[in-house]
């Protein structure tokens, strides 16, 4: 690790949890900032901004998806909301509300570093770059060309459009809705079926050997690129 | 149409001497009026007038009354106003054509009046049926059930019949009743039609069991099958509930149980660091307790609530102290901190029959949740007895519920989940009814948004243990 030490915004009404995760965070490498309210997440956020945030979805004065939505309103910090199982429905519109990715309770801390980490990584490669290069594929957005190992791969414009947004939203899973509406737009927002049918053929001309690589599947939630 | 059916169809109740006389007198009148008429209109037959008397006897009174009256009309012509006079003798063909013409119109007359008379029987008849079916329609399928339904639907087709004591029998059991009722096929059951006193007639039975039975067997059959909807619907509905506590079930478990195995699985982690400032390996061990502690009280409220269901949460009841009960689940609650709750007894409290140990669960879940809401304020507990029954009022000084929120308090899993972001399963409030209403008691909660809520518990107060007794135990 280098001297730097990211500032990650722990935001949970548990204390017995933020207790624990302030110390696995600073072993990670972090220096946490706890806040135990939605209110006390955006004012610490505003005073001293951190380089990504943690916030939980159940909050005792209001729920994570506004404090992701307001906080997205000046920030493009990375978000990591934690959620439970069965709370699918809030966890897509954390999402949609800007949140790049989440975790479950009772998560497993290393998980939620790793995680931490890639969406930090995006941050920092998200520079306006010409070419994206992972793993052996190269997307040169100016060109609107893509290779894989030194191969030309052809791709339909709705495919290449669809590649590009979640090339350069690396690590972030971004759920269907937002996907459609981006590429399709907005009135196409739930025809997932398109969706599917697209990233199948995607997958077919990228994916050596089939298997999901470089596009990953969030069941019921969404895609995520390769960080 | 024969002769015999004529008085019946006419009126049986008329008596039979009564048209003997009426034949008489009509006779004896036409006679008479005949007198007058020969000076004034000689040339016409006086003994057409006859033939009036002949119809209206027909037609009021039947054939036979009819044939009767010609054959007297014939004679008295005969032996009135027919020379010779005073002597029945038809010298005269033509006297033979009169008594054949009064005869025919006798028959044709009586026979015309029957048929009509038959056809308005006939309509009353067939009006009577059309009115008992829609009268017994609105019984049988407007009311509530079909068992409620039935006295009356009996009482309506008795009335339809004249007779009294009609009666619908279900399911009859026995073939007792077989002879005096028709039997009523209802496709999956039976019934029976008992017609009580009066109902032997076999002709009536007869109409009873062609005119009135179908109707009333598809009537039936519509009450059944809508009976068996209404007790689909509210087992659907029972149904649907118990699906909407299983989701709240898993709801709860999936927030309740995780949060604390979050915490245990995030301390366990942290405790493994390999740099530990000051009193934190201790923070993380206490958090490692708690968490364990919190888990296995929701297991114990899950246990109470899954006995409550089954309805496996028998009391064992005994003498019990109430301030004891509530002391006791007070400092469960909170061990360390006294000024939470302010407790007041009333003096020369008596004793409670009740299982101290479910009381116990009852003040731990109440005195939990009160002091969950109540903001940092004491909670109040007063217990007196208050018209024969002990009173124990829990008071907090939190927000409040509304209306819709206190008709749902005592929902398991119920929590008001827009505003509602305090810790707690929302099993508290079910156990504590569960457990109150198995030993004979009753709460109910009052609440006065942004002043606080009060739960009130009634207990009934048995006969006291005699001192005597109480003294010999001690």
């Amino acid at each position: 690790m280098s001297s730097h030490r990211p500032r990650v915004l722990v935001c949970d009404d548990e204390l017995q949890i933020l207790r624990g995760l302030r110390i696995v965070l600073r072993d990670g490498g972090f220096d946490a900032v706890a806040a135990q309210s939605a209110q006390e997440a955006l004012d610490a956020a505003a005073l001293h901004p951190p380089e990504a945030a943690i916030i939980d979805l159940v909050l005792p004065d209001g729920d994570g998806v506004s404090v992701c939505r307001q906080l997205r309103g000046w920030s493009q910090m990375p978000i990591i909301v934690l959620s439970a199982v069965g709370d699918e429905d809030v966890k897509i519109a954390a999402l949609d509300a800007g949140a790049d990715d989440y975790v479950t309770k009772p998560f497993n801390p290393r998980e939620l570093i790793a995680r931490l980490n890639a969406v930090l990584r995006r941050v920092a490669t998200h520079v306006d770059e010409p070419t994206i290069r992972v793993d052996g594929l190269e997307i040169d957005l100016a060109a609107r060309t893509v290779r894989r190992d030194g191969q030309d791969v052809h791709l339909t414009p709705t495919e290449y459009d669809l590649l590009r947004i979640l090339a350069r939203n690396r690590g972030r899973l971004l759920t269907h809705r937002a996907l459609l509406s981006e590429v399709w737009g907005p009135q196409y927002a739930n025809d997932t079926q398109a969706l599917r049918t697209h990233i199948a053929n995607l997958r077919r001309k990228l994916e050596p050997g089939g298997e999901p690589h470089y596009i990953r599947t969030d069941a019921r939630v969404g895609y995520r690129f390769l960080a | 149409m024969s002769a015999g059916d004529a008085p019946r169809l006419a009126d049986a109740s008329r008596p039979r001497a009564w048209g003997v006389l009426l034949v008489a007198f009509a006779v004896g009148t036409t006679t008479l009026v005949i007198y007058p008429l020969r000076e004034i209109a000689p040339e016409v037959s006086p003994g057409v007038v006859y033939l009036l008397a002949v119809l209206l006897v027909a037609v009021y009174w039947g054939l036979a009354f009819g044939l009767l009256t010609s054959l007297a009309s014939a004679a008295a012509f005969n032996f009135f106003h027919i020379p010779p006079t005073g002597r029945l003798m038809i010298a005269d063909s033509a006297h033979w054509v009169a008594l054949g013409v009064f005869l025919v119109a006798a028959a044709v007359a009586s026979a015309v009046a029957d048929l009509a008379r038959t056809r308005a029987a006939e309509a009353d008849r067939r009006r009577g049926e059309a009115d008992l079916a829609a009268g017994t329609a609105r019984v049988l399928l407007g009311g509530a059930t079909l068992a409620d339904a039935l006295p009356e639907a009996g009482r309506l087709v008795g009335a339809a019949l004249g007779l009294r004591d009609v009666e619908i029998v279900l399911d009859p059991a026995g073939e007792a009743d077989a002879r005096r009722g028709v039997a009523l096929d209802l496709g999956s059951r039976e019934a029976l039609l008992v017609l009580g006193p009066g109902g032997d007639d076999e002709a009536l039975r007869a109409r009873v069991r062609e005119r009135v039975a179908p109707a009333l067997e598809a009537l039936l059959r519509a009450a059944l099958e809508r009976d068996r909807l209404q007790a689909e619907v509210v087992e659907t509905q029972a149904l649907r509930r118990s699906d909407v506590i299983k989701t709240a079930l898993l709801r709860a478990v999936s927030h309740d149980l995780r949060t604390p195995l979050t915490a245990i699985i995030t301390a366990g982690h942290a405790v493994r660091s390999p740099v530990l400032e000051g009193g934190e390996r201790d923070e993380l061990g206490l958090v490692v307790v708690e968490e364990a502690q919190r888990l296995s009280a929701l297991v114990d409220k899950l246990l109470d609530l899954s006995r409550l269901q089954a309805g496996a949460a028998e009391p064992r009841r005994d003498w019990c102290s109430l301030e004891e009960v509530v002391r006791t689940a007070a400092g469960d609650v909170c061990a360390d901190d006294a000024t939470s709750f302010a407790l007041s007894f009333d003096p020369d409290l008596p004793l409670v029959q009740a299982d101290a140990a479910q009381l116990e669960r009852v003040f731990v879940n109440l005195l939990e949740n009160a002091r969950r809401y109540s903001g940092g304020h004491p909670v109040k507990v007063r217990a007196r007895v208050v018209g024969g029954k002990m009173s124990i009022r829990v008071i907090d000084r939190g927000p409040g519920m509304s209306p819709t929120q206190l008709a749902r308090a005592f929902e398991p899993f119920y929590r008001d989940d827009a505003s509602d972001t305090h810790p707690g399963s929302g099993l508290g409030l079910a156990i504590v009814r569960g457990f109150v209403e198995a030993n004979g008691g009753r709460v109910r909660a009052e609440s006065f948004p942004g002043h606080g809520t009060v739960f009130a518990i009634e207990l009934p107060l048995a006969e006291q243990p005699a001192p005597a007794a109480a003294l010999e135990r001690s």
